[in-house]
């Protein structure tokens, strides 16, 4: 048995049951298909639960396998890289699309040590990309921000 | 019918298809030949692109994008002995020991025309199943539609994860997520958090981005930025000379009929069918000695088989609406994307469209065998791109394909928290292309079972009245267990010289 497949059998679980709360708000009819639905996956979850408690009974032991799962994880790296994201959907809201991409891969590759050549070639044939097939080609309005 | 094939070449000639055609190619050449990067994530985000483009120059990018990048893997495969895609393994055993003796050009020569003919070959079978297939589908009611998405759903989630349970725990998740948005029936909302843009559900195309976009960025971002690779610099000709086509030639034959059956049988998937192919062409070679040393009989044998795929996989997902892989599961959102249902509809209503993607998918073989025959160099060298520029390339592109569809900020967040759950999912082993096929097959198999029991006043015996019911229901129960047909079969295909070069090479 593995320490992943525990974490696995739990969120399973844990989401689950926050749908299940959920549905009990719902009319009668309409809880009847998620409520198979969410019958068939804790039934999943509990065979899987099943196979993994006879895995343990034939070894008694559970294995950390988190070393092997995030090998080589960088976390600095990592969430650096996904707090750079998230703060880039919050800037487009307030500076719009193109302001917010531009300091968004400025300051990512910036991060990932992307020397200055590179970075500018890929900066501006990046923004002249999207510029020409979402706002040329597609007309599609892209975030203005609220400062616009 | 034959009316229909010459319009439809007629119209994929357009210039507007070409240059399609020639781009979106390229760029799956490009994305393929990355490891790391997948065919899935290239076609998703490409499908918000297409959105406004004419139905049939959509479908024709993506199939461009699901083609290139088959074939693009087979670059880094030879090259540096790391394949751009799960489909190139086997291509990397042979084609790495061309490249070490100094012969990557033949390598890449013998994949190129491997890969073209077989794509090109598959094509036949398009045009003569799909619409015999589609017809079919006619005769499916309420029911036969409930289970045919638990088909679809039972073989993708079987075969594609290694363990079953993972795999089937995985679609069923996607269902319960199919099921945000408004009741069908009753108009109740459900699970939308208040929010009036869930009221038709999880956002598709944000939600398919988010799943194979927006979480290969993180998997690129726990590593060791990969800088620049270095790529083996080659000077040998790309050209196959006439004796060795014609040594190839059987061998792409027989690939071709594999990776044809293969394909149309949804599950088994590219990188199967590549192994298969490898196997059956040194079962028949009369050089069994050159195999894991550089035989060009083994690329061809790998290239034509797994190119062979696209054409076959084409089929379930066209006329019944269940992709046997995330590429066709991705692809099919994007025929979703322009308001056209799978089946009989595709061939009738939508005959023009449907024929000139049929034609399109024919050219963009050629178009793919021009572009590798006289490009490969400089592909090898694109693909030498940083992961440092990919990240950020990778996520801006995810952020504005999801807003464009519905020009709605509540798209990207969505598309953010698909890309940490898909994050989570390929980590723990659950199966991304799962989900977003029950995301697609969910709503269907909703109303089907729904309308089935509201027709027969709640009666269950109404979904095994008919004879197609209960061949679907043996169908989904093979579905389940097919898992065990496919580890036989990989097993049988790897053999074990492969099987320790493949583990070898990744």
């Amino acid at each position: 048995m593995k320490k992943s497949d525990i974490s696995v059998i739990v969120v399973i679980y844990v989401i689950t049951f926050i749908f299940f709360v959920s549905t009990l708000a719902f009319p009668s009819d309409a809880q009847i298909y998620p409520m198979i639905v969410m019958a068939i996956l804790a039934l999943l979850n509990t065979l899987y639960l099943i196979q993994c408690v006879m895995k343990f009974a034939k070894v008694k032991k559970i294995t950390n396998d988190y070393p092997i799962i995030f090998a080589s994880f960088q976390h600095k790296q990592f969430f650096v890289v996904l707090g750079l994201c998230i703060l880039y959907i919050v800037l487009m809201s307030i500076l719009g699309f193109y302001s917010a991409t531009f300091l968004y891969m400025l300051g990512t590759m910036a991060f990932l040590k992307v020397s200055k050549k590179p970075l500018i070639i890929t900066l501006v044939c990046f923004m002249a990309m999207v510029y020409a097939t979402f706002t040329l080609f597609l007309n599609v309005p892209l975030p203005t921000g609220i400062l616009m | 019918m034959a009316t229909e094939i010459i319009n439809g070449f007629l119209n994929a000639l357009a210039p507007i298809n070409i240059l399609a055609m020639i781009l979106s190619t390229a760029g799956g050449i490009i994305i393929g030949a990355m490891p790391g990067l997948s065919a899935a994530m290239g076609v998703a985000l490409l499908i918000p692109l297409t959105f406004g483009m004419p139905a049939s120059t959509g479908l024709i990018v993506l199939g461009g994008m699901y083609c290139g990048a088959i074939f693009g893997g087979s670059i880094s495969a030879i090259l540096i002995h790391t394949p751009g895609t799960p489909a190139s393994a086997a291509t990397a055993i042979d084609g790495y020991q061309l490249t070490l003796q100094g012969k990557a050009g033949k390598a890449l020569g013998t994949a190129v025309i491997a890969s073209g003919i077989g794509g090109l070959l598959s094509c036949i079978s398009v045009y003569f199943f799909a619409p015999v297939l589609a017809k079919l589908a006619m005769a499916f009611g309420s029911p036969e539609y409930f289970w045919l998405s638990l088909f679809g759903l039972t073989i993708i989630a079987g075969v594609s994860t290694n363990s079953i349970l993972k795999g089937l725990m995985s679609g069923a998740l996607g269902l319960l997520f199919a099921c945000i948005g408004m009741d069908p029936m009753d108009g109740v909302m459900r699970y939308t958090l208040g929010s009036a843009s869930l009221y038709s559900g999880l956002p598709f195309t944000a939600t398919l981005i988010g799943l194979f976009s927006m979480s290969q960025v993180l998997i690129l971002a726990e590593r060791k930025i990969r800088k620049q690779g270095n790529m083996i610099e080659f000077d040998d000709r790309v050209m196959l000379s006439r004796k060795e086509l014609k040594l190839i030639s059987p061998t792409i034959i027989r690939s071709w009929i594999i990776g044809n059956l293969i394909g149309i049988l949804p599950g088994a998937g590219a990188s199967i069918a590549s192994f298969l192919g490898y196997n059956e062409a040194r079962q028949f070679s009369k050089h069994k000695e050159d195999f894991g040393h550089g035989s060009i009989e083994g690329i061809a044998g790998s290239e034509a088989a797994n190119n062979a795929v696209t054409g076959g996989s084409l089929i379930p997902t066209l006329t019944l609406g269940i992709p046997g892989e995330s590429v066709t599961a991705v692809l099919m959102g994007g025929l979703l994307i322009q308001g056209m249902q799978p089946g009989p509809d595709l061939f009738n209503k939508y005959a023009d469209v449907t024929y000139t993607f049929f034609a399109g998918f024919v050219l963009v073989q050629i178009v793919m065998t021009a572009l590798g025959l006289f490009g490969s160099r400089w592909f090898a060298k694109v693909s030498r791109l940083s992961d440092s520029i990919l990240i950020p390339a990778i996520f801006a592109l995810s952020v504005v394909g999801s807003y464009a569809i519905r020009n709605n900020m509540v798209d990207v967040i969505v598309m953010l928290l698909f890309g940490i759950i898909g994050y989570f999912v390929k980590k723990f082993d659950l199966n991304p292309a799962a989900i977003v096929l029950a995301l697609i097959l969910g709503p269907t198999g909703e109303s089907g079972l729904r309308r089935s029991l509201a027709l027969s006043g709640g009666n269950p015996m109404v979904l095994c009245s008919s004879v197609v019911s209960i061949v679907l229901i043996i169908l989904c129960i093979f579905g389940i267990f097919s898992p065990i047909f496919m580890k036989k079969f990989e097993k049988q295909a790897l053999g074990e010289d492969a099987a320790a070069d493949c583990i070898s090479s990744n």
